[in-house]
Parts: C-alpha cells; structure tokens; sequence
C-alpha cells in the first residue's frame, strides 16, 4: 500500500506537517492577574498535525499556526472505550464520523491498527515560531503527500464549515 | 487454517404475511388469527426496530492534553497583538 507520508527535513512547515511532541503551556485560569511576573505554568505535550493552509505558511509566515492532535488508535480507545465496538473505526475510515480523520500510520501504511487518527475538535495554536525550531531539532519527519494531503485538508473544511441548523426535517424511516 | 467467518450482526426485520386468498370460514379465521399474531409481535418488537434504525456510530471525547512537566515562567507584557500585514492583490 501506498504511503500517505513523505519524509523530510528542515524548519520549514507546511499544511499536513505531524510534528511529535509539541509543548503546549496550559495557562491557569487566573493566569497574569497577580502582582508578581512569576508563575508556574503546566505545560503538555502532544502529537500535533498542521492545519494552517501551506500558502499562508510560505506567504504571511503568521505569528501562530494552528494544528490537531494526532493520536494512535489504542490511545485513543483508552479514553473513548466506546471505539472499541467493532466497526466503530470502520466509520472513521470511511470519513463518516464528523471531528476524526484517519491517517495511515507513516511506518506501517497497511496495517489499520497502527493507523493514526486526528480529531479536529481541538485547534492548538502555537508560535510559527516554536514550532519551525521544534521541526529543526526533530531531523526527519513526515509530511502528508498529495492528494492524501488535500483529501485531509477538505475533511477538516468540511468539520470546520459546517452548520448547526435550529430545526430539521424529519428523517425517513 | 481454516478461518471461521464471523456471524452476522443481530438485526430484527418486520416481515409482514402475504396476503393470501381466503376460501371459507376456516380460512378467514386463520387470517384473522395472523393478523392477531404479526401485531401482538410488531407491537413488541418496535422498540427494537426503532434502535436498530436509529444506530449511530459513538461519538468521542477529545483525549485531554498530557501534562509532563510545569515551568516557572517569568511573563512580560509584550502589548496587544497588532495584525498582520494584509496583502492586497491588485
């Protein structure tokens, strides 16, 4: 099976990027309303993937990228227990389960297990900054090809874009 | 080996009678009795079907983010974040 990855290397980033182990501060909700300028701040870390389109990336270079976790199957069946129903993946293959989008995993494309799921409900926005120093000290990394990347890109349009609608039409049973 | 195909899933289906030509008295009462029977079954079965209509795939949490380790920060007020440039193609 074909890869959906293409290995590189350097600090530069673009839409697709899977970026290992991003720090991410976790400000406090009274956070910089004390006197003193001296805070302790929890800071995570996360398997992230950029969302930011490539053209503003090369163009704008903006301040902030904004990017989704990326996370193995069975870490995420440990908190969604209910993803290990059978063909509770199958749905997320398929592109029919709103928020999650499913990536083959760049060292074992034909194996589904090891694939890798995004979930576009959270949007972590980080420093272009950072994040460009960060690829730099990953060395080789990956990077989702065409058109793995634009059927990406349109799953995250498409959960981004949607409408909630006040009422419906009763559906046909 | 031999692989053991794995059973389908459990689905309930309303199946009506067919509708058959009805000679005598004996016939309508067997009619009659059918009738009795698919709507007693139906009448018990609806919750059923309606859930087995109804069924969506699960819906999901986010994975919370894992906290490794907390810094002390010194913060420094840098002044409110001013736009971009804005590139305007004419």
């Amino acid at each position: 099976m074909e890869s959906y990855w293409v290995e590189h290397l350097g600090d530069d980033l673009a839409q697709g990027d899977l970026l290992p182990n991003c720090l991410i501060p976790q400000f406090h909700p009274d956070f910089g309303s004390t006197s003193g300028q001296e805070e302790r701040v929890q800071v995570a870390q996360a398997d992230l993937i950029v969302v930011t389109q490539s053209c503003d990336l090369i163009n704008n270079k903006p301040p902030f990228v904004a990017l989704c976790p990326i996370d193995t199957l069975s870490s995420f069946e440990i908190a969604n227990p209910r993803f290990l129903q059978k063909g509770a993946w199958e749905e997320v293959r398929k592109g029919r389960r709103e928020g999650l989008h499913m990536l083959c995993a760049p060292s074992a494309p034909g194996d589904n297990r090891k694939a890798l799921v995004v979930d576009f409900r959270q949007i972590i926005s980080l420093p272009f900054n950072y994040l460009a120093s960060h690829s730099q000290q990953l060395g080789v990394r990956y990077r989702l090809k065409s058109p793995f990347l634009e059927h990406y890109s349109q799953a995250f349009a498409r959960f981004f874009m949607r409408v909630g609608l006040p009422s419906a039409i009763p559906p046909f049973k | 080996m031999p692989l053991i195909a794995e059973l389908p899933p459990i689905r309930f289906v309303a199946h009506e009678f067919p509708q058959a030509d009805v000679f005598g008295d004996t016939g309508k009462s067997l009619t009659k009795i059918a009738d009795l029977a698919t709507r007693h079954w139906r009448d018990r079965v609806e919750h059923i079907l309606s859930e087995s209509e109804n069924e969506e795939p699960p819906d999901y949490q986010s994975i919370p983010l894992q906290v490794v380790k907390s810094v002390k920060v010194r913060y420094q007020f840098a002044g409110k974040l001013k736009p971009i440039p804005y590139d305007w193609d004419d």
